[in-house]
């Protein structure tokens, strides 16, 4: 599906690599969209971590605890709780990003 | 009217009963195969409260409101109320005395909250401290995820051992007038920790805890599972109540018919998508209060051990790894011949 | 033809990530974290760019694929920039990805209400 996009966007010229992040935005959107709906977690427990895993999933995890503790208001309700899933994965994934360039930048001295 | 000392923590209660019952339930609870038993069931989860917290208020002023009815009772005839729910500061229970303004003994000892509750109303209500007193416990499907596991939303797989915390409440109210229904033994709980983890398999976990109240108080009573019409656990589920079985005939206890669980009978386990059963204080408080009590009533020299689990456990303890510890606290009742169903 | 690499190697890498959950017992998140550290790591060792260049989305789109576009965006900003550009690099490319999560998450949580 995410293909699907992508191809959408190469048509119009881009390459693949500048198509890249429009997908990951419209994908994201839709996943944020259908965790409001409701649909979600109904995908999930279908597919496990075929819905999980992909970026899609990744705004379920940031919409799913932000909605639920809307009661608590907007900045330590949904604010906070944007981030309680989906903050680790920014956390240790750009902590790894950083660990693994540095060393490619010290050993290869090019990165 | 007394309460006499049987053995420890085994008390046994003469001239206490059951004067009404009051069970609402949420709709998946309705739609389960005891739905027509509840006294009221919620169209919806919410049920137009602003937060699902206020909702479970709601669900257990409901369930107070209609055995209080039944008894043709005021609040203000209560000397004390004794309950809880699974909330942080067990909320629920504590802000819903902020309306009815009586004497308040918050409790907490997870899922097997009801019995606790009952079982201390039905001493105080024995031995003359109190002339009557009202058991609650309740819980919420939504207020109960969001505090112990993942936000409502987010997808992700339940195991085939997790329970569905149901969405409940029940109160019963208990005096010395005569009745249908009345309190026998009450035996209470110690904890038992057999070195569990996962918080979605608590039936394994309970069952230990449930087979060591249940011992306890078979010891005391001079009675066998033979003497019950039922025993009924609180919410160990399919799974728990097989291990439970096991576990029993391995110590020398052979149970048979006799027993089964509120949790495995709150829902269509086929058609329902609840896996192990249903779960949290109000499953077996809803239970008890609707359908168990209306049906014992019905049979004569009927006997039932109500044995309530709890799984005593924390967000906390189990993101540091600790193992859950459980308990059980049972009631045992019994019908008296009397016409006025609760 | 990319299509169908895109649905087989999308399809795998979510296979591989439920056997993982289920066999270690690790929680939903976990996971994630792993396979974005995962990512991140057969980015930098070179593996997982032949992987997005012949599967497209179906290597992009799953989380690991964002690890990969961190590394990837700090190599070219190393490049660029020099060692500045191990602090910059990573969130540069993964810039959309997280303010279009961060804005429609925002959006979502306001509009709806929690079900069941």
């Amino acid at each position: 599906m995410g293909q699907v996009i992508e191809s959408g966007f190469m048509s119009t010229g881009m390459t693949a690599k500048m198509a890249a992040s429009p997908t990951a935005v419209v994908l994201i959107g839709l996943g944020a969209l259908f965790t409001g709906l409701g649909w979600y977690d109904r995908l999930v427990k279908l597919g496990g971590m075929g819905g999980s895993l992909p970026i899609t999933g990744f705004a379920n995890a940031m919409v799913a605890p932000a909605m639920e503790f809307k009661t608590e208001g907007l900045v330590m309700g949904i604010g906070a709780h944007l981030f309680s899933v989906a903050g680790p994965v920014l956390v240790w994934g750009m902590s790894a990003a950083f660990v693994v360039g540095a060393l490619r930048y010290l050993l290869t001295g090019v990165a | 009217m007394s309460v006499l000392r049987l053995a420890t923590a085994t008390v046994g209660v003469s001239g206490v009963y059951v004067q009404a019952c009051g069970a609402v339930v949420g709709p998946k609870e309705g739609e389960g195969p005891l739905g027509q038993e509840f006294d009221r069931v919620w169209p919806d989860e919410g049920k137009g409260y602003s937060s699902f917290e206020k909702a479970e208020q709601g669900l257990l002023q409901e369930a107070c409101d209609t055995a209080l009815q039944k008894a043709a009772m005021s609040w203000d005839a209560l000397d004390v109320v004794l309950g809880g729910d699974l909330l942080d500061q067990t909320v629920t229970t504590n802000f819903v005395g902020r309306t009815h303004e009586r004497p308040l003994l918050g409790m907490f000892a997870a899922c097997a909250t009801f019995t606790e509750a009952l079982a201390l109303a039905a001493i105080l209500v024995g031995s003359g401290a109190a002339a009557t007193a009202l058991a609650s416990a309740s819980s919420h499907h939504l207020t109960a995820e969001r505090q112990f596991r993942f936000p409502l939303e987010l997808g992700y797989q339940r195991p085939p051992t997790s329970a569905w915390t149901s969405t409940a409440a029940g109160a019963v109210v208990l005096s010395r007038e005569w009745r249908a229904i009345q309190v026998q033994a009450v035996t209470f709980g110690r904890v038992v920790d057999i070195g569990g983890k996962d918080p979605n398999d608590m039936g394994s976990a309970m069952a230990p805890a449930a087979f060591d109240t249940i011992e306890r108080h078979f010891k005391a009573t001079g009675l066998k599972p033979a003497d019950y019409t039922e025993i009924v656990t609180g919410d160990l589920g399919h799974f728990g109540i097989d291990m439970l079985k096991t576990y029993a005939s391995d110590k020398g206890v052979q149970f048979g018919d006799e027993l089964n669980d509120c949790g495995r009978w709150l829902y269509d386990a086929q058609n329902q998508d609840t896996h192990n059963g249903g779960s949290g204080p109000g499953c077996s408080a809803s239970v008890f209060a609707g359908p168990l009590t209306r049906r014992l009533a019905a049979i004569p020299h009927g006997r039932m051990l109500l044995v309530a689990t709890g799984a005593l456990f924390s967000p906390t303890t189990y993101q540091q790894g600790e193992t859950i510890p459980c308990i059980a606290h049972a009631v045992q009742i019994a019908s008296t011949g009397g016409d006025s169903a609760p | 033809m990319t299509f169908v690499w895109a649905f087989v190697i999308g399809g795998v890498l979510c296979v591989i990530a439920q056997l993982v959950m289920d066999l270690a017992k690790m929680t939903p998140g976990q996971v994630l974290v792993l396979a974005v550290v995962v990512g991140a790591v057969l980015g930098g060792v070179g593996v997982y760019g032949p992987l997005v260049q012949w599967a497209g989305a179906g290597a992009s789109v799953p989380l690991p694929g964002f690890g990969y576009t961190m590394v990837e965006g700090i190599g070219e900003a190393v490049k660029q920039k020099g060692a500045l550009g191990l602090f910059t690099g990573g969130l540069t490319a993964a810039a959309g990805g997280i303010k279009a999560a961060v804005l429609f998450g925002l959006f979502a949580a306001l509009i709806f209400k929690p079900k069941s």
